[in-house]
């Protein structure tokens, strides 16, 4: 799924600056699970906003609404009326929920309130890690599941380099040695011969960005 | 006949009249159930919302329990005296020691109400053209006049004897049940406005007939069985209720029947079926011997004896005809409510789950769990009611149908509504734990008056909303206070408690507020005295720190 993190309140505020009316648009999917952008994120932040404009003395109105899903242009439908009503729309949404917001509502301007991130899962409750760059050419096959191209901090697709370090990364000690884990989980298959493949360069042309997909 | 006079004793100590910590002028609302009920309220045949009362008996908030206890059992210090206690029977706390003593429990809340002369109910305005005739002033014609009048009907009551209250005033003993109180139970019924006509007898001083002439667009019957006889099939517009219909029962089934009573002649007055609809409940919060027997062991619940009826000593009894049970103190009555373990508290709202399992991860209990069709349920069975899942849920997608979560930030602008004590101190709310301070409401209030302390079933039950809410609505401090971690009635309570109040702390500190107005405290159960000393540092504290940009 989409991992976000919420923008530091500073920065949300200088965004806001110039607006009397702001809409903050939760998002009900990946950005409630990763807890940057649902129902209770908007409202903390709605909150939030709310007392610090008033410690500046700021007169501005905030509502609060969370959708289903920022991405589907039909969840945006009863979205018009409440719009309409103010000067500019915090989405808390990724990315693609802003753009889709701002496609559907191209007079009003939509301000992104949090950064996304990247794509991963949950280590546990309140931990999430990247773990692929949907670069359009998996590898996994090879790889025993484990993305170099993403986990990997040098993104080599013939590893390990020199400076691994008992399963460590050089760049980052605190990470794990994406090479290291790939050879780990390929003895674990039988599968070790796989680390002598060599990779030619990546086909950075899989994917044409901007990337489309059709269903055929 | 001497007349009844309620001991002074019987209201326990520091229980004296009319003063509930911060008492507002309406009770507090809380959540409606949803599709959950739990097994002592599915029991009650009058519906009565048990386990939500005694929820805020155990966190001393008495009026609101009256309150709520009479929306569905007006005959509240009758039924507290003289029920045969379905709810007793099904309550899961019998599976673990002995079931809740909810019947002594209720009799302790109408006792307080009548002892501290709570203000009465106000009167309903009527909306609705309709006038309705009840005919009988028992619990069950009472009971139906309660509702209508709620509804906004103009409700007239026509009674044969010369008062009200049916059998309970007429033939029950005096030492079984006082008539003041039952006299107390129709005061509070009558307050909402409703007509009442004592010495009027159907078939003596008016018909069926003079009524409808008179304008009544329906007569509902409620005359009781005082002799054997069967009424004829009525006409329609006119409904027959309770023991006239059905035979001797006891009080709980007549005010049931009136709450039916009701619901017919409000259907036939709109047009609807006049069958009432069953209610409509999915599930009973009913909990396995096992299950539980697992949980003792586990130390996640403590086994705790019922607290038993206190009785009268043979000296006091012998001068009068007053009952012989002297009721539980207060300190009893908080005891014996906090054993209650709220059974089915939590649910899912299912249209905003997003599946994100953040509930299945962090319950200490693995209560929610994935179905089949890889959806979150809530193992009624197994919920503790400590209401971690609701407050750390992204999608705010689990309600909790018990009182001390939905209701908080009301509780709040009523605290900081109330006058000051004193003008010269901040506004401080102060979210305390019931299990921690063992102490009634007027006690805490004494010990703490320039504080504005508000009750929670555990303070994990507080999240940053709430705590952002009570600074925006213009406290100058706030600070919670609960058990020890090793103390904490519920596991990892203390845990979640204060990760939210750091959260809430960096939040606080980027809105420009400051940090330093909030706080937590983790003290010994009782710990009174420490938070004395606590809580005037804290003052001390937001006093230099300055009114809050947002204070009232």
């Amino acid at each position: 799924m989409i991992v976000g993190k919420q923008k530091p309140l500073s920065e949300i505020r200088e965004m806001i600056a110039d607006y009397k009316k702001v809409l903050i648009l939760g998002c009900g999917t990946c950005v409630t699970i990763c807890f940057a952008g649902g129902e209770r994120e908007a409202a903390i932040l709605a909150s939030s906003l709310r007392m610090a404009d008033k410690i500046d003395g700021k007169e501005r109105v905030f509502s609060e609404y969370t959708v289903k899903r920022q991405c589907e242009r039909e969840f945006l439908e009863e979205l018009d009326d409440k719009v309409k009503e103010v000067d500019a729309v915090l989405s808390l949404a990724c990315g693609i929920g802003v753009q889709a917001l701002a496609e559907r509502f191209p007079t009003t301007p939509i301000l992104p309130g949090l950064n996304t991130s990247f794509l991963g899962f949950p280590d546990e409750h309140g931990v999430w890690s990247e773990t692929c760059s949907a670069c359009g050419d998996c590898v996994l096959d090879q790889t025993g599941g484990i993305c170099p191209i993403t986990r990997c901090t040098k993104g080599l697709l013939n590893g390990p380099c020199g400076g691994t370090n008992n399963g460590k990364c050089e760049v980052d000690p605190e990470k794990d040695c994406a090479w290291t884990l790939i050879y780990q989980r390929l003895e674990k298959q039988g599968k070790l011969d796989f680390m002598r493949k060599y990779y030619p360069p990546r086909n950075f042309q899989a994917v044409v960005r901007p990337g489309k997909i059709t269903m055929e | 006949m001497k007349g009844f006079q309620l001991r002074d004793k019987s209201m326990g100590r520091g229980n004296k009249a009319s003063t509930l910590s911060y008492a507002v002028a309406q009770p507090i609302p809380f959540v409606s159930q949803r599709n959950v009920q739990p097994p002592c309220q599915a029991a009650c045949p009058a519906g009565v919302r048990v386990r939500d009362y005694i929820a805020l008996i155990a966190q001393g908030r008495y009026r609101d329990a009256d309150s709520l206890i009479r929306e569905q059992m007006p005959f509240s210090s009758a039924c507290g005296r003289i029920c045969y206690q379905p709810c007793e029977t099904e309550c899961n706390r019998a599976l673990v020691d002995e079931p809740v003593a909810i019947m002594y429990l209720k009799r302790f809340i109408s006792d307080y109400a009548y002892q501290a002369k709570l203000p009465l109910p106000h009167p309903v305005s009527k909306t609705r053209a309709e006038r309705i005739a009840i005919v009988g002033a028992g619990p069950s014609g009472l009971t139906a006049a309660q509702d209508l009048t709620k509804l906004a009907y103009s409700v007239t009551v026509f009674e044969a004897l010369p008062f009200p209250g049916g059998t309970l005033r007429a033939a029950l003993p005096l030492y079984r049940l006082p008539k003041k109180l039952v006299d107390w139970d129709i005061e509070n019924i009558l307050a909402l406005g409703i007509e009442l006509n004592t010495n009027t007898a159907l078939g003596k001083d008016f018909s069926l007939k003079e009524l409808r002439e008179a304008g009544y667009s329906a007569i509902l019957i409620a005359t009781g069985a005082d002799r054997s006889r069967k009424l004829s099939q009525p006409e329609a517009g006119i409904f027959a209720e309770g023991d006239s219909s059905f035979g001797a029962m006891w009080t709980v089934h007549a005010v049931a029947a009136g709450h039916r009573g009701a619901v017919s002649v409000d259907n036939y007055l709109q047009g609807k079926s006049t069958i009432p609809a069953e209610a409509n409940y999915a599930l009973v919060a009913k909990r396995e011997k096992g299950d539980l027997e697992e949980k003792v062991l586990q130390g996640h619940i403590k086994t705790k004896p019922r607290a038993g009826m206190p009785l009268w000593g043979p000296l006091e009894r012998i001068h009068d005809l007053v009952e012989m049970e002297s009721g539980y103190s207060e300190e009893v009555a908080l005891q014996e409510a906090q054993r209650c373990l709220g059974c089915g508290a939590a649910e899912i709202l299912e249209p905003k789950c997003t599946a994100c399992l953040t509930c299945v991860r962090i319950c200490p209990y693995e209560v929610p769990a994935i179905t089949s069709l890889n959806t979150v349920e809530i193992r009624i069975e197994r919920c503790q009611a400590c209401g971690v899942c609701v407050g750390e849920c992204p999608a705010r997608a689990i309600a909790f149908t018990m009182p001390g979560i939905e209701d908080l930030i009301p509780q709040i602008e009523a605290a900081l509504e109330a006058k000051p004590v004193s003008k010269t101190k901040p506004t401080i709310i102060g979210l305390y734990c019931s299990y921690w301070a063992n102490a009634g409401p007027e006690l805490i209030k004494k010990r703490f008056p320039n504080i504005r302390m508000i009750p929670l079933l555990c303070i994990a039950k507080v999240d940053t909303l709430h705590l952002l809410k009570a600074f925006e609505v213009g406290a100058h401090g706030v600070f919670l206070v609960g058990c020890e971690e090793e103390d904490c009635s519920y596991q990892k309570g203390i845990f979640w408690a204060r990760h939210r109040v750091d959260s809430t702390k960096k939040l606080l500190a980027e809105i420009g507020l400051g940090k330093e107005r909030l706080e937590i405290y983790n003290l010994p159960t009782s710990g009174l005295e420490q938070l004395a000393e606590l809580s005037t540092e804290f003052t001390q504290r937001i006093r230099q720190l300055g009114p809050s940009p947002f204070k009232k």
